[in-house]
Order: C-alpha cells, then sequence, then structure tokens
C-alpha cells in the first residue's frame, strides 16, 4: 500500500467523488434554470437559426463549464505534474452524464406529477422543450446522451493548448455578441440601405444563420490566433509606459470614444440610441458612486436618493404640473439648483454617518434611501412632489439657445487658461532644470489651448444655433448625445480628483482611517466631500432621468436602482473608471436597468436574479473586479512572487507569523 | 474690554468638523425634541378628548406587540450572526420569506384537504414544521455557498455578498412561484374572534401570535444559555481562534448558528402569514431591515437586546402615526415659554463650558451654545400656539423605523442593553 | 521651554488605567526612549499624544500650547507625527504615494485646483512629490528608483518599516514618535536603523521619541530612558542609570515571592 503512486498520476483514475459533486451539481443548476422559466422564455431567442436558442444555450454551457472543472488537474508542488489524456475526457463525460441525467429526471418527474401550483413555470412546454420534442422518456435518455458529450467536450478542453482554447471561447463570445445585436445591426443596416447584408447574416429576426455563424466563430478564432500577443503586447507596453504618458493617452483615446459619442448616434437607430442612453445614465451614477466607495471606501446603499433628489428637483423647477412651487424654468436654468440641491443632500445624509464603522453606514444610507422616496411619495408633502402619482409634464431640456453661448463662454475659459499656461510655461523654461517634468506647463502647451479657446470662439459666434437638440424622450439620439456630455464631464472630475491631494486623502482613508486621521487628513472633510461630489454626479443622472422620461414617480427610486450602480462598480472594479465604463457598457447594455430594457430583452424577469448572482460571484471570486485600475492589476502579480520568494525565507515567515499575531492582538 | 476678559478660544479642531459636531447635535436634540412633542401632545389630546378611543390604544398596543415579537424573531437571526460572524446577514429577509412561502404551499394543500378547518393544531403544526425547516436549510445553504469562502475577510465584502444573495433569493423566488401574492387559507372560526383576558378583549390570533414568538424566543435562550452547543456558540462569537484550540467545531457552529437563526425567521414566517394572510418574493425585504433595527435598537449581538428591541420598535411603529398627529396638538404658551428658558439654560451652560476652553468639550459646549440659543428664539417666538398637521401619517410608518434606525446608531450606537452575544456570565 | 511638556497623563479604559497620571517632558533636539514591559502603557501614551483618543486629565503642552483633546489630524498638523507598532501603511497606495499623502496637512490645494489643474496646483504637486522622495531617500537606495510605483504591499517586513519612519518623516513634523521601529528586522537591519535613528537628530534636526523593546538599541540612541509599568512612570534617566534602576529590575523580571500585592 505505501508504495502506490500518488493517485493524481495514474492514467484512468477518476476522483469519484468530484465527479458525483460535479454532476449533481450541474444537474441541480440545470433544473433549477429550468424550473424557473429561463429555458423556455429564452427558446424565443434563436442564436444560431435553426440549431441553437437561447434557451438552450442557457443549459449548454452547464455541462461543458463543470465538464471542464471537475476534471481539471491541480499540479500539487513537489509532485509530478499530472498527465492530461482520457481521464479528463472520461470525468467531463461522466459529470456531464450525470448532469444530464438528473435534468432528464427532472423532466420525467415533473411531466408525471404536476407541480404547476407550486413551481408556476414548470409546463408541459418546458418538459417538451427539455425532451428535444420528443416523448419524455427518450428525452430523458437523449439528455444523458448529451450531457455526456457535453461534458465531454469539456474535459477535452484540457488537451488543447491555451492559444486553441482561448481563440474557441473567443469564437463563441463573438457569435453571442453578433447575435445579442442582432436588432442594433438591423437598425444599422436599415438605415444604411444594407438590407442584404443583413439577410446573409440574421435570418429574418431569428438568430444568426448558420453559414454566418460558422463565419464569424472562424474569424474570431483565427483572429484570436493571430492577434492574442499582439493586444496584449499594447497593453503590457501600455502599462509599461511612464505614469505621465499613460495618462495622456488614456485621455485621448477617451476623448476618442467621447467624440465618436457625440458623432456616431446618427448612424445608431434610435433602438441602440435608446440602449445606450440608459448605459450612458447608469455609468454617469456608476462614475459618481465609485468617488463615494471606489475612492473613498464608503459603502453608499442609498445612492439612489441622490438620484432621486436631481430628478425631483428638476421636475419641480421645470414642470408647470407641481402646485407649491412651480417656477417652470428651462433645463438648464434648473441644473444649478439642482447641484446645490444635491450637494445639501450629500451633506445631510453624510453627516450622521461620518463616524459610523462601515457596515452601519452601508445600512443607515439605505435608510436615507428609502426616506427620501416615502417622503417624495407621501401625502405629506404632496404640493410639492405630487405624492404616489409623481410629477408630470417635465420640462424639455433645450440647447439650442444655450449652445452657442457655452462654446463661447467656454472659449474665453480656454484662453484664458492657456494664457496662464504659456505664462507659467515661459517661468518655468527660464528656471529649467529638474522643474522641467512631462506633466508642467509649456508655452506652446498654452498657445495650443488658446489657439483652441479662439476657434472655440468664432465657431460659437458664426454657428450659434450649431445643435438645436431639443432633447425629450421621444429624441433618443440627442439624450444620448447630452448624456454623453455628462458622462464625459463626470469622468474628468474623478479622473482628475483621484491623482490629486484629495484623491490620494480618500485613498488614504479608505485603507485605514484612523492612520489617515493622524498622517493630518481631515476624515470629517474628506468623507463629506466624497458625499457631496457623489452626490452631485448622481443628481445630474436624476436630472437626465427626468428629462428624458418626462415624467417620474416615486416608485422609479426604489433601492434595486442602488444596488444595480453598486454592481456596476464592483464588476468593473472599485476605484477603476474605465472598470465602471466597461460595468455599464457590458452589464447595462446587455440586461438592462432596473426598468429599462438591455439587448437581451429575454433577460427583463431574470436580470435582478442575474444582478445577485453576479455580485455574489464577484465577491467570491474576484473582489477587486475585471478591470482594476492600471495600477493594481500590474503590480498584483509581482506581488504573487516577490512576497512568496520573501515568506519562503525564515525571516519572512517570522515576520509574518509576528504580524499576524500583533493583528491579532489589535483586533482584541 | 468683554473681549480682553475672554480667555482666547481654544479650538481641537477645524471649522468644518465642529460645525459638524454642531449639527449633530443639533439634530440629535430636534429627533428628541419632536419625539417628545408628539408624546406630550399625543397625551395632551388625549386628556382633551380628542385622541383614540380606549380600544383603539389597546388594539394598537396589542398590534405593536404583535408586530414586535415578529421583529424580534428575525432580529435574533441578524444579531447571532453578528455575534458570531462579525457582519449583517442582509439575506436574512428573505430567509423570513422563504419560510413564509414555503408554509403558504403547505397550509394551502392542507386546506384543501380539509384539514386545516378539521385539525388546525395539527395543521399548524405542520406548517410551523415546514417553514422553520425551509428557512434553516435557506440559511445554511446560503453561508455555505456565499459565506464560508470569505471568512476572514472585511466586513464589507460579506455584507455586500449578502446584499447579491437577497437578490438572488428574491428572484429565484419570483422564478419558482411567480410573483403575486400567495393568500394564506381564511383561519378557522376560533382564531377570528377576540377574547377576554386579563379583563382586557383582544384578537386571539394576536395573542396566539405573542404566545408562539414569546415560546420560540424562549426556545432559544435556554438553547444559547444552557445547551452544549449554546455554551460553544457564545465561545465562537467571543475568539474563534481560541474556541477553535479548545476542540469547538467552528465550522459546525457557524451553520447551527445560521440554522437556528434561520428557524427563527421561518416561524415570524408563519406568524406573519397568519396576521397578515398573504405572502410574495419581496415579503421579506421590509421586515428584514426593520428587525436588524431592532436588533442594532437592542444591542447588536445580544439575543435579549433583539427581542426588547422588536418588541419596542413594533411597539414604536404601531402608535407612530398616531403620535405623529400629536403634533397637531397646539403648544400652550406656557410650555412654549418653559422650552425656551430651557433653551436658554442649555446656550448659557455652552458658554460656561466654552469659557472653561477645554478643547475637549469645544464641540459640545458649542453646539449647545448655538441649539440653545436658536432654540430659545424659536421657543418664545414661533413655538407658542405652533402645531405641525401632518395629513396622511399612516403612510410614515415605515419612514418611522428608518428614523429609528438612524436615531438609535446617532445617539446610543451600541443599544439599550449593548452589543454581545450573551448577557450571563460575563465579567 | 521643552518642545514637549506631559504632566499627569492619565487614560482609563473601562476598569483598565492604561496610564495613571505619566509627566515627561522632552527638549528640542533630545532622542528619548519610552520601555517597559508589555502592557505597560507605551502604546496608549502614544495614542494619546497623537490625539486617537483624548485624554482623561492631563495637560500636553507641544510648543507650550495644550494639544490635548485635539483632533489627530490638527496635532499632526502642529507637528507632531508617529509610527506604528505593527505598522499601518497604506497598503494599496504606491510608495510614493504613502509619503506624499502624509504631506496632506502641509498642502492646500482643492477640488477646484486639481480639477483645473491650475499652475500652483501643478507646483504643488511636485513640489511634495520632489520632497517625497528625498526623503525616501533617507532610507539609501531601498525605496527608491523602481520602487516609487510599487503598492506598499508588495515591499518586504522591514522596508514596510522604513517606508512607515519616511511617511512620518515626510508630514515634516518636529516631533516623531517612533512606536518599535526595529520590531521584526534581523540584527543587521536593527544595526542599520539604530544609525538612522540618530541620523533622524543629526541631519535632519527631528526631536525623537522611541518606543524599543531591543535595549542594545535603547543604548545607543537614547538620551534619556524613561521607564513605564502599569501605566506609571517609575524610573528615568541615562541608560546606565536605569538598568541599574531596582524597581526597573523588577517590574521586568517580577516582584519576589510575597512581596507584591496585584
Amino acid at each position: 500500500m505505501t508504495t502506490t503512486l500518488p493517485r493524481a498520476t495514474r492514467g484512468l483514475d477518476i476522483d469519484r467523488r468530484k465527479v458525483i459533486v460535479g454532476g449533481l451539481l450541474a444537474g441541480s443548476v440545470a433544473s433549477f434554470l429550468s424550473a424557473i422559466g429561463m429555458v423556455e422564455t429564452f427558446d424565443e431567442r434563436m442564436i444560431i437559426d435553426p440549431i441553437l436558442s437561447l434557451g438552450y444555450a442557457a443549459l449548454v454551457w452547464i455541462p461543458v463549464l463543470f465538464g471542464y472543472r471537475v476534471s481539471q488537474r491541480v499540479a500539487l508542488e513537489g509532485m509530478e505534474a499530472p498527465r492530461v489524456g482520457a481521464g479528463n475526457v472520461l470525468a467531463g463525460a461522466l459529470v456531464g452524464a450525470i448532469g444530464g441525467g438528473m435534468l432528464g429526471l427532472f423532466a420525467v418527474l415533473v411531466d408525471a406529477v404536476n407541480v404547476r401550483n407550486v413551481l408556476l413555470n414548470v409546463t408541459p412546454a418546458l418538459v417538451d422543450l427539455l425532451s428535444f420534442h420528443q416523448p419524455v422518456a427518450v428525452g430523458a435518455l437523449l439528455l444523458v446522451a448529451v450531457g455526456a458529450a457535453l461534458g465531454a467536450l469539456g474535459g477535452v478542453a484540457h488537451l488543447f493548448n491555451p492559444r486553441v482554447k482561448s481563440a474557441i471561447v473567443s469564437g463563441v463570445a463573438w457569435i453571442l455578441l453578433f447575435s445579442f445585436t442582432e436588432l442594433v445591426f438591423g437598425d444599422i443596416f436599415d438605415d444604411l440601405g444594407m438590407l442584404s447584408v443583413d439577410r446573409l447574416i440574421y435570418a429574418a429576426d431569428r438568430g444568426l444563420t448558420l453559414g454566418a455563424a460558422l463565419v464569424i466563430f472562424g474569424g474570431a478564432a483565427l483572429g484570436s490566433l493571430r492577434f492574442k500577443g499582439r493586444a496584449s503586447g499594447a497593453v503590457a507596453r501600455f502599462q509599461a509606459m511612464p505614469e505621465e504618458k499613460r495618462r495622456s493617452r488614456a485621455f485621448y483615446f477617451a476623448a476618442a470614444v467621447m467624440l465618436a459619442g457625440l458623432l456616431l448616434p446618427s448612424v445608431f437607430g434610435s433602438y441602440l440610441n435608446e440602449v445606450l442612453a440608459t448605459v450612458g445614465l447608469f455609468m454617469l451614477m456608476g462614475i459618481g458612486l465609485n468617488v463615494v466607495v471606489g475612492f473613498a471606501g464608503l459603502l453608499d446603499l442609498g445612492y439612489v436618493a441622490f438620484f432621486a433628489v436631481g430628478a425631483y428637483t428638476t421636475a419641480v423647477l421645470t414642470s408647470p404640473l407641481s402646485p407649491n412651487i412651480a417656477p417652470e424654468m428651462a433645463f438648464f436654468e434648473a441644473l444649478p439648483f439642482v447641484l446645490l440641491m444635491a450637494a445639501l443632500a450629500g451633506l445631510v445624509v453624510g453627516t450622521p454617518v461620518i463616524r459610523m464603522r462601515g457596515d452601519y453606514l452601508a445600512i443607515v444610507t439605505l435608510a436615507f434611501g428609502e426616506i427620501a422616496r416615502l417622503l417624495f411619495q407621501a401625502d405629506w408633502l404632496k404640493g410639492t412632489f405630487g405624492g404616489a402619482q409623481g410629477i408630470l409634464r417635465i420640462g424639455k431640456g433645450s440647447i439650442h439657445t444655450y449652445f452657442g453661448y457655452v462654446v463661447v463662454a467656454s472659449g474665453v475659459v480656454a484662453l484664458l487658461v492657456g494664457f496662464l499656461r504659456w505664462r507659467e510655461g515661459r517661468r518655468l523654461d527660464r528656471i529649467g532644470g529638474p522643474a522641467r517634468l512631462p506633466g508642467n506647463s509649456t508655452p506652446g502647451l498654452g498657445i495650443t489651448i488658446m489657439a483652441g479657446g479662439l476657434g472655440a470662439i468664432v465657431f460659437g459666434l458664426l454657428f450659434p444655433s450649431f445643435a438645436t437638440w431639443t432633447v425629450t424622450g421621444i429624441d433618443s439620439e440627442a439624450v444620448f448625445r447630452m448624456v454623453m456630455v455628462f458622462v464625459a464631464i463626470a469622468a474628468f472630475v474623478s479622473w482628475r480628483l483621484q491623482d490629486s491631494r484629495v484623491g490620494r486623502a480618500w485613498m488614504a482613508m479608505r485603507e485605514d482611517e484612523q492612520v489617515a486621521e493622524s498622517m493630518g487628513i481631515n476624515v470629517v472633510t474628506a468623507k463629506l466631500l466624497a458625499f457631496v461630489i457623489g452626490a452631485m454626479l448622481a443628481s445630474l443622472g436624476g436630472a437626465l432621468f427626468a428629462v428624458k422620461i418626462g415624467t417620474i414617480f416615486p416608485a422609479s427610486f426604489k433601492i434595486v436602482q442602488s444596488i444595480i450602480i453598486l454592481v456596476i462598480v464592483i464588476v468593473g472594479g472599485m476605484g477603476s473608471l474605465r472598470g465602471v465604463a466597461i460595468g455599464a457598457l457590458v452589464l447595462i447594455g446587455i440586461l438592462g436597468g432596473p426598468t429599462q430594457t438591455g439587448l437581451l430583452r429575454e433577460f427583463q424577469e431574470y436580470k435582478l436574479l442575474l444582478y445577485g448572482v453576479i455580485l455574489v460571484y464577484m465577491m467570491l471570486q474576484r473582489p477587486e473586479g475585471l478591470l482594476p485600475s492600471a495600477r493594481r492589476s500590474r503590480e498584483l502579480h509581482q506581488e504573487e512572487f516577490l512576497q512568496d520568494a520573501w515568506i519562503k525565507t525564515q525571516e519572512g515567515a517570522a515576520a509574518v507569523a509576528e504580524v499576524a499575531a500583533e493583528e491579532a492582538e489589535e483586533e482584541r | 474690554m468683554a473681549s480682553r476678559a475672554l480667555p482666547k478660544l481654544k479650538l481641537n479642531a477645524d471649522g468644518p468638523t465642529l460645525a459638524v459636531e454642531v449639527f449633530l447635535f443639533a439634530l440629535r436634540v430636534l429627533l428628541v425634541f419632536f419625539a417628545t412633542w408628539a408624546l406630550v401632545g399625543t397625551i395632551a389630546l388625549q386628556v382633551d378628548g380628542q385622541g383614540l378611543t380606549a380600544t383603539a390604544w389597546r388594539d394598537l398596543i396589542v398590534g405593536g406587540l404583535a408586530q414586535g415579537s415578529m421583529y424580534g424573531l428575525i432580529a435574533l437571526g441578524y444579531s447571532m450572526v453578528y455575534g458570531v460572524l462579525g457582519f449583517i446577514n442582509f439575506a436574512h429577509g428573505e430567509v423570513f420569506m422563504a419560510g413564509s412561502m414555503a408554509g403558504f404551499f403547505v397550509a394551502d394543500g392542507l386546506f384543501n384537504s380539509g384539514m386545516w378547518e378539521n385539525a388546525f393544531p395539527l395543521a399548524f403544526a405542520i406548517v410551523l414544521l415546514t417553514a422553520t425547516v425551509t428557512s434553516a436549510l435557506v440559511a445554511v445553504i446560503i453561508e455555505r455557498v456565499a459565506y464560508r469562502p470569505l471568512r476572514g475577510a472585511p466586513r464589507l465584502i460579506p455584507l455586500i455578498t449578502s446584499i447579491g444573495m437577497s437578490f438572488f433569493v428574491q428572484y429565484a423566488v419570483k422564478g419558482l412561484v411567480g410573483d403575486g401574492f400567495k393568500n394564506y387559507p381564511q383561519l378557522p372560526a376560533g382564531l377570528q374572534d377576540r377574547i377576554g383576558l386579563f379583563g382586557l378583549d383582544i384578537e386571539v390570533i394576536k395573542f396566539f401570535v405573542i404566545v408562539t414568538a414569546v415560546v420560540s424566543m424562549f426556545a432559544l435562550w435556554l438553547f444559547v444559555e444552557r445547551s452544549r452547543t449554546g455554551r460553544a456558540m457564545r465561545a465562537v462569537a467571543e475568539d474563534k481562534e481560541i474556541a477553535a484550540l479548545m476542540g469547538i467545531d467552528v465550522n459546525r457552529i457557524i451553520v447551527t448558528t445560521f440554522a437556528v437563526g434561520g428557524a427563527m425567521a421561518g416561524v415570524a414566517g408563519v406568524l406573519w402569514a397568519m396576521l397578515f394572510r398573504k405572502v410574495y418574493f419581496l415579503t421579506g425585504f421590509l421586515p428584514g431591515i426593520k428587525a436588524f433595527t431592532a436588533a442594532v435598537l437592542g444591542g447588536i449581538g445580544n439575543l435579549v437586546g433583539a427581542m426588547l428591541g422588536g418588541v419596542t420598535l413594533g411597539l414604536i411603529e404601531t402608535s407612530g402615526p398616531t403620535m405623529l398627529n400629536g403634533l397637531a396638538w397646539e403648544v400652550p404658551t406656557v410650555v412654549a415659554f418653559a422650552v425656551a428658558a430651557l433653551a436658554v439654560a442649555t446656550a448659557v451652560v455652552g458658554v460656561i463650558r466654552l469659557r472653561k476652553s477645554d478643547p475637549r468639550t469645544v464641540g459640545s459646549a458649542l453646539g449647545m451654545l448655538v441649539v440653545g440659543a436658536a432654540g430659545a428664539i424659536w421657543g418664545f417666538v414661533v413655538l407658542p400656539g405652533a402645531q405641525v398637521v401632518i395629513p396622511g401619517t399612516s403612510q410614515l410608518k415605515d419612514m418611522i423605523a428608518f428614523v429609528v434606525l438612524i436615531g438609535v446608531l446617532m445617539i446610543r450606537p451600541i443599544g439599550l442593553l449593548g452589543e454581545r452575544l450573551a448577557v450571563e456570565e460575563r465579567g | 521651554m521643552p518642545l514637549l511638556e506631559i504632566s499627569g497623563l492619565a487614560k482609563q479604559f473601562g476598569g483598565l488605567k492604561a496610564l495613571g497620571g505619566v509627566d515627561f517632558t522632552i527638549d528640542e533636539g533630545e532622542i528619548v526612549s519610552v520601555i517597559g514591559p508589555n502592557g505597560a502603557g507605551k502604546t496608549t501614551f502614544f495614542n494619546t499624544i497623537s490625539g486617537m483618543y483624548p485624554p482623561d486629565s492631563g495637560v500636553i503642552l507641544f510648543e507650550g500650547e495644550d494639544i490635548a483633546g485635539l483632533t489627530p489630524d490638527r496635532i499632526a498638523k502642529r507637528g507632531i507625527s508617529r509610527t506604528y507598532q505593527n505598522v499601518r501603511l497604506f497598503p494599496n497606495m504606491t510608495v510614493l504615494e504613502n509619503v506624499m499623502v502624509a504631506q496632506h496637512c502641509r498642502t492646500s490645494r482643492g477640488v477646484f485646483s486639481a480639477l483645473f489643474q491650475t499652475p500652483a496646483f501643478l507646483r504643488e504637486e511636485e513640489e511634495i512629490r520632489q520632497r517625497g522622495k528625498e526623503v525616501l531617500g533617507f532610507f539609501g537606495t531601498r525605496l527608491t528608483g523602481y520602487r516609487f510605483d510599487q503598492p506598499a504591499f508588495v515591499l518586504s517586513y522591514a522596508n514596510r518599516r522604513r517606508l512607515e519612519i519616511a511617511r512620518a518623516m515626510a508630514a515634516q513634523p518636529r516631533l516623531l514618535l517612533l512606536d518599535e521601529p526595529t520590531a521584526g528586522m534581523n540584527p543587521r537591519e536593527t544595526r542599520e536603523l539604530t544609525g538612522l535613528i540618530g541620523k533622524l537628530r543629526s541631519e535632519r534636526g527631528f526631536t525623537v521619541v522611541v518606543i524599543e523593546h531591543d535595549m542594545r538599541v535603547v543604548r545607543d540612541v537614547s538620551d534619556r530612558v524613561v521607564v513605564l509599568d502599569h501605566g506609571v512612570k517609575i524610573a528615568e534617566g541615562t541608560y546606565e542609570e536605569v538598568s541599574s534602576n531596582d524597581d526597573v529590575i523588577t517590574a521586568y523580571l517580577g516582584r519576589p515571592a510575597g512581596e507584591g500585592s496585584s
């Protein structure tokens, strides 16, 4: 007995317990997704015309993933790395078979016993679907077979080298992407008068054609094989750049995106504009919440309150239908008051929680969020806020009268700033030497800015009605443009603050409040500032929301909103601007906001479920988010080996033990 | 002359920090002031004969006790988890809802078979058992899936996870059983009546709810205080490492904690459904937050505190709207002047403290000065004859609970009885 | 006038008397060690001076003004900064950011100037960056160069201790409180740091109070040694005087049987 090799190295030996548990888990997940009606609802939507619906897709991934994970072999240190081979495939197949069998059993059971009284979504149609439109017994056997095949596929994946694996993954991802964006491309092709192209790719609103799917898969996979290294190389090069250069690149990139955001809506068609406007709205609030949660480390669960304050202030000031106060301002006249009210609200919410510890702060802000909604809803203040009926006929956000002036005014500001930069640059040139650093002003920079300002003034005077957008909910193009402008402002504000004295103070406070305080940071003002800035950004979102919808009700301002914004921030990576941007784009774009639909309308029913799952998954697996700020992701890897190498030394181990002991003592 | 006599004022912090302190002081005073006004006003209106009838008050109080004992039951779960693991299990409200929901299906089945009417005690026991087992199971599964991997993480991480879990459970239930209200079957005739008890005539069902809740709480208290597992639980709450060194299986104890807390929520779920007779997938949210408020109110981590906090919150909540109507009492001039005089006294104390020039008290002294001065002016000028008429106070019921939460955390964050898991055998 | 003059400093936690009326003075340019057995109240002593919690009673005169009860940020601004027994850096901030953030109370640019990156803002940023680098240079090349942009958590234990001292220095205090600066360091590192503590005074002009367990370090750096036990000062004097003091020996080694009461 003692002479046997370690189990992991033997050929076909399979960890039975792992396989059974994995299979049962896969089966449970599959049965659960079926029972909540996901499979049936999603079946309406085709991904690849005759062969794969979204409903089946919702199940297909399960055996593949579980098969892959279960058959994965952990290479233990000091042991021979386990050989990959038939064992993996077999394990995967078994997992898939057990999972499929369990789903089959589920189908047979619900077919035999009527459980619709309890499980509303377990319909005969579902059983029919699960058994591939065959008699249920045959279907169950088919499920076992299909499950085994897919599980084996998951196991086989271990045989491929990583490049091939990632090529396959990217192929699948691109198919999904193209299929999800069917309506979008339909709109665009329509606009461009290229219906024939549309027909070629999509089978008349029923997903991709088989041919198109194959072409996309092939193209994406080949592209991945060809360019994978380059893309990551470019990222690495970018990250290796010196801080200053990286920042300026990032700035130009962001500017390009913004410019595209201003120009592209005319091409996009109303559907995509609508979706993107929602994305932008949540991006704006995500950026704001990121200041509070990501920068300053204050978990604000009642962020929706500030959104509501923005929306209601706008509504009260612009709508003729709020009896007590109805100055009927124009949108842009109301905006300063919106910001002011938001700042006040930020102070009111921020002050009581200053000395509370993190988790109490979270719950108390949540309470404030609910209080805000209840007040807006109450009969008590009905005269001002309209009670449960809300406020109708909110003024349009029209820019045509202002935009020319805005351009001229910003031109004047640019002239001034440029002049100051020019003077500063001259001064630095005179001093010369070490004071001359990349971030500093140069006379050239000053002149460039001044030229830009001059240009803006001329432009503004020549074309005062350059942009005659009247922003209402109907004109999604204009709404989207305006949202983009606000997002740009918010992103700019948080980007500039992040690397400033204020931003560093927030960061320090997030890391260790006590130490920050004894290093001379006034945590009271720092916290209030975070709340106020976060509140102002959210109120911009609220103002836009009010104008976009034209009518607001208290029911639009539930805690769900706060949580969804929080999910965006966490998925993207707390403290990371591009993380928030990507998080909003992916989550809101695909799944949709609390009431707004995203690209996948079928998800409407299930998106809050998914948001919950995503939140839990992120916290368990990647608490730092998908795109943590560049600096952190860069150095997380260094830490892994430097730190480990150090701990392996005796001295390191001793120190670690000591630190741990001290921390334990501290905690007590 | 006068300015030279004053010693140089020493401030312990900069302007904004002091302003914040003054603001917080004012906020606390306002909270207490309005609460007192509401209370005194309610009593005064009562004496005037404008208040509620004695029966109405009795119903309010009995209702409050019933509601509060259910909050207390749910709060136990928050408190125990907080005591043992140190984080807020946001998904606990959903555990409560799951029990209530499971209870519904069994109750409905029993109703259809006639047992609900014919053998209600047995039927109720079955429903109760189903609900407690379901809730305990859900709680344990949540712990296993979402919290166990996070042992030792900073406490905001499990909090965020539990928010995610809460959403997941809500919408999973919605997906499984639909989003409509599930109406519990009609209670059998005996429970719908009122009975005379201790010379009071109260609704049987509420009495029933209170008794069941009290019995469950007592059982839990016995379990935590007297059983081996309960002792181990307290040891784990005190120090996980040391408990482990002493041979306690910490994971098992934590699972037990979740199971027991879940079971209590399950009992509350059935009682809730008995009283309000309907349940749907969002039923857990508000009672969850309110029960958390109750736990904080009593002192989180403290079991007796949770029960006490629950009952207190229940009473405040049911009588709150009526109390708010008490603000409509016109404040007599005498009372207003008394308030103003008190304010003047406060301001004077503030000045004296400021003159002592001890930087440690400068914040509260400034607060007393500012609030006292403002209060004096207000008391003399505005308050005589003042009244606040709030229409639709019953809509503000939920808000009262939230205000209580904020108020407790601002005025006495450790709660009524202080924070700890068990009351006895400490020192 | 002494730089720091403390009299009757007392602090109690529940029933535990952490400090029971401590008197203490330090002159400009002195290095004083505070020693004492575990639980003697040394760290509480630092915590009350730096304002982490206000003392129950007593006067703390810093440059002639009472700072007892001030908030920690105010005290830091007046010129006292400290390190911690169990190294408390801002782990996810870079080395350079750690020393830049410490200059918070010496700078003043707010939101507006950060948004528009006014010349004054850029100048201030540059200044604190340069000063930060200069302070990090105090420890040779250990914290410079590529280390500037590494997050603090990747540093070795000894480097973390050094960075913490650098961070305290960057706040430009007049008085530095070092809480067990050599704890967890190996003998070579300890020797090096001992020399640096001396240089803190000779080259940088700081006045230093240091809590230390390593008696060789205490002997080498301090002008004067103060011994605390059970929250009370039991001895004070040069290293030689203190090390031969009976009370001190009793405190460290325990009282002979039958003599002690509690």
